[in-house]
């Protein structure tokens, strides 16, 4: 006997593949939109621009997207970008390391807020919004004690190379931002942890009750999108061969609303890489458009936050139709 | 007898000082059911709670195979073979139905980084061959949210049963499930337990008792009041053990229903495409009407279009005799229909809010004069309902819904409609996880509320509680109606071979 | 009616006869004065606080009491208060919020306490610091010569890195700069090629602005960039750099800073120069000021800093320690 409904249709109204293909489908609109109001967007100078900007938000927004499928949120994101510029040249010009050395030394440390995020989330067990919020301020000014303020130069050509280099024809921080898309990406699919990480923020309870070691899938995934933070710390230092405790102001604000626009859920749970990499390059793009259109920068302000509002709505909208065409439960 | 798998002595254990288990044994042997018995909120999903490491005892000691165990965590208790069914789901709903049946077991692929690496063919094989030993055809890819409660349940049921496990522990696995596929569950159970496998079953049916158990433990008050084999004891015996006196079987007394009574609901021609088709039915003032069907057939999703809570594609509602345009759970609310939902974790109740809230949530109007709301109205109140339905929980009203035994639960969402001022009320599962003494107050509470005219419409997979609380019984197979018995020629054979499509 | 006459001018003599009885009441041996800094967290005040303490020591007869306005208005009018109730003679406030500044200078006036203000003005006190505006010309006008000397006195374009949610003195700083351009260059810029960028105070953002801009300026080759401070200076040179165009450019700033300065020094830098603000002497000129405001001597009401304009060549005039593998080699 067969006890299951007839087989419902498959809709094409369905799963993550819609989110990242709407997502792509208001890439293009953008784009084509820029190109008919100026004729420098298409440019081969404006892609190398584009290019060579992308990977200070895409690389931390890698990070932040395994967060928020945990369940969880980082805010301290980017008072810990602005640590490890602050490190690596507290360790390079006062210690006089090596700066190879200092900058890993610099990325150690980011790690280490990583994993103390982890730990006061896993073990005190307070909220994460509320913890990474106290080290958001602690980070950011202990960049400013260990800078006294001051913004530091780093010259040094195989520094720079990491913000301004190319390999064979590409920025290097863009293909190292692929590649650390490409590896996290197959992380999230395939390894048991990252589908561990979406039962977790699917629910908690569930994954406890399955056996899962919540606390330290958790640890690892707080450090490691510490490090991914720290990581777009050092590039924004390379990119402007200096380090500065004000840098990457605001960038938590800017990488949550790119790996939302991709479709990531806040509530965690539901989320893909593919996503955010579309994520990013849409807000990257959005920004370029309106600083050539010379559009005021209130105004793209505002029109961020639209894009974001528009994304997430058309995303609710769709599911709110396919739920009640569904009609699951 | 066999060997003796598994031993808890003297366990204690309080919530909010509030003594939930005293001093309570429990044995059990390799190779048997064990039922566990007692009404809600007696302390059964407690007792195996503790046992899996879920929650901590405050004293007493756990024996597994001879050897003292200590489990801090469920995966403590998992690898040393334990498993369980839990009386609340807790899937992750944007994973497939395969990862949710191997989660905290994915399986991996051979080699250096096995580990990390998950087989994902290997992983919708076994997927499938889980699924069938239930017979039910989901999609394994599917993710869990698009599935139906009961198809979650099942889901649940099969990830427990299909691990390799010593000893399995089935919190109210049936609660949603018809007698066919009760069936096909106990027949795994019977295979499982020729294989070795003890297992700890909890339910409110005690004909499901009868049929699959060989011992049963009766716990009253968080107290152990006796364990027995099945052959010494009666469904009246252990009823008087659970609740403490004697009660007698009564019968449910239908009102009779009035001649030309006036039509309170009535459907025409309802149809959601690959759902349910051509549905058309009444229900008159003062009259209970129940629908069943086997898992899947479309009930849940019928009554969730009458009130509005999913969309149909053709057919038209009416109440009282007006024509309803009915699209979401507003317009159903507008025309006068309540609505119970199957899953009350997720639409019934506000977990984190406390009793006394959720007895109130749909009634300020009700407990306040001019407008200021008043507290200790809010409290009487609840303290009605409280005792007319024999709400028991630990620590008083003001205690989260979320630390309700399942079946208290369900007796806070039931109350909060029983009141509600509407014309038509539909019942999803209404004594889903609730006790026998408790089952017969709500059956009064709707008797109660049909003689006060009310049109009461019920889906309910237990065939009992259809043939007793009914003045018509409708099936439902595949979507379709198939037959409709009135209270007097309703028999079990009869509804079930029309639910079944006349196969039976 | 004739009462009240008689009253009011009794009051009158009275008030009259008190200001003529003694020539200057607040006038004393020693002073104790209050000095409340606009933040502790950025260089330029902190070299403020540590100028105005050792004028103190100085002087010898003044006692400074210090407190942080935390860059907050709420916490500036509460230092006041404290101020007063610990008995100071005079108090110089470094505040940001012109809306408090009415309401500190009420409580101030109520308790006879003169102020002066640092920078921002506020209503009722005596002004001291920049002149932002001829700050700003010094800076254009040195530009306007490089071009007429180097690019036969006319550029392409020019990028504006300014501040703008920051209200009227960045304003005035950018004003300054653009007119002592226009004025001195040979050929003046027309409004089209003159690129408004927002730089929202950081190195990584004037990074992207200007990275996004220079693509739809692909025919220039002779751009010229005015920026609010040494970092957004530094985020323009380094966007072209990465652009492949760092000798199309030439930059000049406010501020010049530590790491501002080691631009300028750089060879073939880019960075022509800034303009200083020497937080260091503020207090030499700050503290006589207020002790002759106490001692009732005529002072102007608004006393502004004696600008320069740094370059690589008077470097070593005022930053010869900062910047000793420059000067002393
Ligand atoms: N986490 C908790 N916090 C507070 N009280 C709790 C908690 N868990 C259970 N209780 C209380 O312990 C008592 C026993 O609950 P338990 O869930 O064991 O009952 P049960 O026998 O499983 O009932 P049911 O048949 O309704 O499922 C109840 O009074 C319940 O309110
Ligand atoms: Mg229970």
């Amino acid at each position: 006997m067969t006890a299951t409904a007839p087989q419902k249709k498959r809709s094409w109204l369905k799963g993550d593949s819609i989110t990242t293909l709407s997502l792509l489908l208001s890439f293009f609109v953008l784009c084509i939109f820029f190109a008919t109001q100026t004729e420098f967007f298409l440019t081969s100078a404006n892609a190398a621009n584009l290019a060579r900007t992308l990977a200070v938000v895409g690389i931390c927004s890698i990070g932040m997207t395994l967060v928020l499928i945990s369940g969880g949120v980082d805010i301290s994101v980017g008072s810990v970008a602005a640590l490890s510029g602050v490190l690596a040249s507290l360790f390079w010009l006062e210690f006089s390391l090596p700066l190879g050395l200092s900058t890993f030394l610099a990325l150690l440390c980011c790690t280490l807020v990583g994993l103390l995020n982890g730990l006061i989330i896993t073990v005190i067990k307070i909220n994460p919004l509320i913890t990474t919020l106290a080290t958001f301020s602690i980070v950011r000014g202990l960049a400013f004690v260990i800078s006294e303020g001051q913004t530091n130069q780093l010259n040094n050509a195989a520094f720079t190379y990491i913000g301004r280099g190319s390999l064979v024809g590409l920025p290097f921080s863009l293909i190292l931002m692929l590649v650390l898309y490409l590896g996290f990406a197959f992380v999230l699919r395939s390894s048991a942890f990252g589908r561990n990480l979406y039962a977790i923020g699917g629910s908690p309870e569930k994954a406890r009750l399955a056996g899962i070691n919540v606390s330290r899938h958790l640890l690892i995934t707080y450090t490691l999108c510490a490090f991914l933070a720290g990581l777009s710390g050092i590039i924004i230092a390379a990119q402007l061969a200096s380090s500065a405790p004000r840098a990457a102001t605001g960038l938590e604000f800017t990488v949550i609303t790119a790996v939302v626009l991709g479709g990531t859920s806040l509530a965690g749970g539901k989320g893909s890489l593919l996503g955010t990499l579309v994520g990013v390059i849409i807000l990257r793009v959005l920004d370029n458009g309106l600083v050539l259109m010379e559009v005021s920068s209130f105004y793209q302000d505002v029109a961020r936050g639209l894009v974001l509002l528009l994304a997430v709505s058309f995303d609710q909208i769709r599911l709110g139709l396919s739920r009640l065409r569904r009609g699951s439960t | 007898m066999n060997a003796l798998l598994l031993e808890m002595r003297g366990i204690h254990k309080a919530f909010y000082g509030v003594k939930v288990l005293e001093d309570v044994p429990l044995t059990l042997y390799r190779g048997e059911v064990l039922a566990l018995l007692g009404e809600n909120g007696a302390g059964k999903s407690t007792l195996i709670k503790i046992l899996n490491g879920d929650y901590q005892l405050d004293s007493g000691q756990i024996f597994l195979e001879g050897q003292a165990v200590y489990f801090k965590e469920p995966r403590d208790a998992e690898a040393s073979g334990i498993k369980m069914i839990y009386q609340e789901l807790h899937y992750a709903p944007d994973l497939s139905v395969a990862e949710n049946l191997f989660i905290g077991n994915l399986p991996r692929i051979s080699g250096p980084l096995g580990r990390f690496f998950i087989d994902w063919k290997k992983m919708r094989q076994e997927a499938k061959h889980a699924l069938a030993l239930l017979n039910v055809e989901i999609d394994p890819d599917t993710p869990m949210r698009d599935l139906t409660v009961v198809e979650r349940q099942i889901v649940e049921i099969i990830k427990a049963i299909y691990a390799d496990a010593k000893l399995l522990v089935m919190d109210e696995p049936t609660a949603a499930l018809t007698p066919p596929e009760v069936e096909m569950l106990f027949d795994t159970v019977r295979r499982l337990r020729e294989k070795g496998v003890a297992i700890i079953y909890i339910s409110h049916r005690l004909d499901e008792i009868f049929q699959i158990a060989q011992r049963v433990t009766v716990l009253r008050d968080g107290r152990h009041v006796a364990s027995k084999p099945m052959s010494e004891v009666s469904p009246a015996s252990l009823v008087e053990m659970m609740v403490g006196r004697e009660i007698e079987a009564r019968q449910v007394e239908l009102a009779e229903q009035t001649a030309g009574a006036k039509v309170a609901l009535e459907v025409r021609q309802l149809g959601k495409t690959g759902v349910f088709e051509d549905i058309s039915f009444k229900v008159h003032e003062g009259e209970i009407v129940s629908i069943f069907g086997l898992l899947g057939s479309g009930q849940i999703s019928l009554t969730r279009s009458i009130f509005g809570a999913e969309r149909s594609d053709r057919g038209s509602i009416f109440v009282n005799g007006q024509e309803q345009r009915i699209r979401k759970p507003q317009d159903g609310k507008r025309a006068g229909i309540g609505f119970v939902p199957i899953d009350r974790k997720v639409r019934g109740l506000v977990l984190g809010m406390s009793v006394r809230k959720n007895l109130t949530l749909s009634n300020w109007q009700n407990l306040s004069r001019l407008s200021f709301f008043l507290p200790q109205l809010e409290r009487q109140h609840s303290q009605t309902w409280i005792e007319a339905l024999g709400i028991r929980m630990a620590g008083g009203m003001d205690v989260p819904v979320r630390f309700l035994s399942g079946g208290n639960q369900q007796k806070v969402v039931l109350a909060r409609w029983l009141e509600a001022n509407v014309k038509v009320l539909i019942l999803n599962e209404p004594t889903w996880g609730v006790d026998v003494g408790a089952r017969s107050d709500i059956y009064d509470q709707l008797e109660m509320l049909a003689k006060k005219g009310l049109a009461i419409l019920v889906v309910s997979s237990d065939i009992q509680e259809v043939l007793s609380i009914s003045h018509r019984v409708l099936t439902l197979y595949k979507g379709r109606l198939t037959a409709e018995f009135d209270h007097s020629e309703a028999s079990q054979d009869k509804v079930l071979n029309a639910a079944a499509g006349g196969a039976l | 009616m004739k009462l009240r006459t008689v009253l009011l001018s009794l009051l009158l003599a009275f008030a009259a006869s008190l200001s003529f009885a003694q020539e200057c009441s607040t006038a004393k041996d020693n002073y104790k004065i209050g000095f409340a800094n606009l933040t502790e967290d950025i260089v330029f005040t902190q070299l403020v606080r540590e100028s105005i303490v050792s004028a103190a020591e100085g002087l010898g007869n003044v006692e400074i009491v210090l407190a942080d306005n935390k860059l907050d208005g709420a916490t500036a009018l509460s230092n006041t208060e404290n101020f007063i109730t610990q008995g100071v003679d005079g108090i110089i406030h470094f505040q940001t919020d012109e809306a408090f500044g009415n309401v500190i200078m009420a409580r101030a006036r109520n308790a006879g306490i003169p102020v002066m203000a640092i920078d921002i003005p506020m209503p009722g006190a005596v002004f001291f610091g920049a002149d932002n505006y001829n700050a700003g010309r010094l800076a254009g006008e040195a530009l306007g010569n490089w071009v007429n000397t180097n690019w036969d006195g006319a550029a392409d374009a020019m990028l504006v890195l300014e501040l703008p949610q920051s209200g009227p003195i960045p304003a005035a700083r950018m004003q300054g700069m653009l007119d002592g351009f226009q004025d001195t260059v040979t050929t003046k810029l027309s409004d089209e090629q003159i690129y408004r960028l927002d730089s929202k105070n950081t190195q990584e953002e004037s990074f992207r602005v200007v990275g996004d801009t220079l693509p739809s300026i692909p025919d220039a080759t002779k751009i010229v960039a005015i920026t609010i401070n040494d970092g957004t200076a530094l985020g323009t040179i380094a966007a072209a750099e990465a652009a492949g165009r760092k000798d199309q450019i030439m930059v000049v700033g406010q501020g010049a800073d530590p790491s501002g300065q080691e631009e300028m020094v750089k060879e073939d830098s880019r960075y022509l120069g800034a303009t200083g603000y020497f937080p260091e002497n503020y207090g030499d000129k700050l503290l006589p000021a207020m002790i002759d405001i106490l001692e009732c001597r005529p002072v102007a009401p608004a006393i502004y800093q004696d600008h320069v304009f740094i370059t690589k060549e008077n470097l070593c005039e005022f930053y010869a320690d900062e910047q000793a593998a420059f000067c002393k080699p």
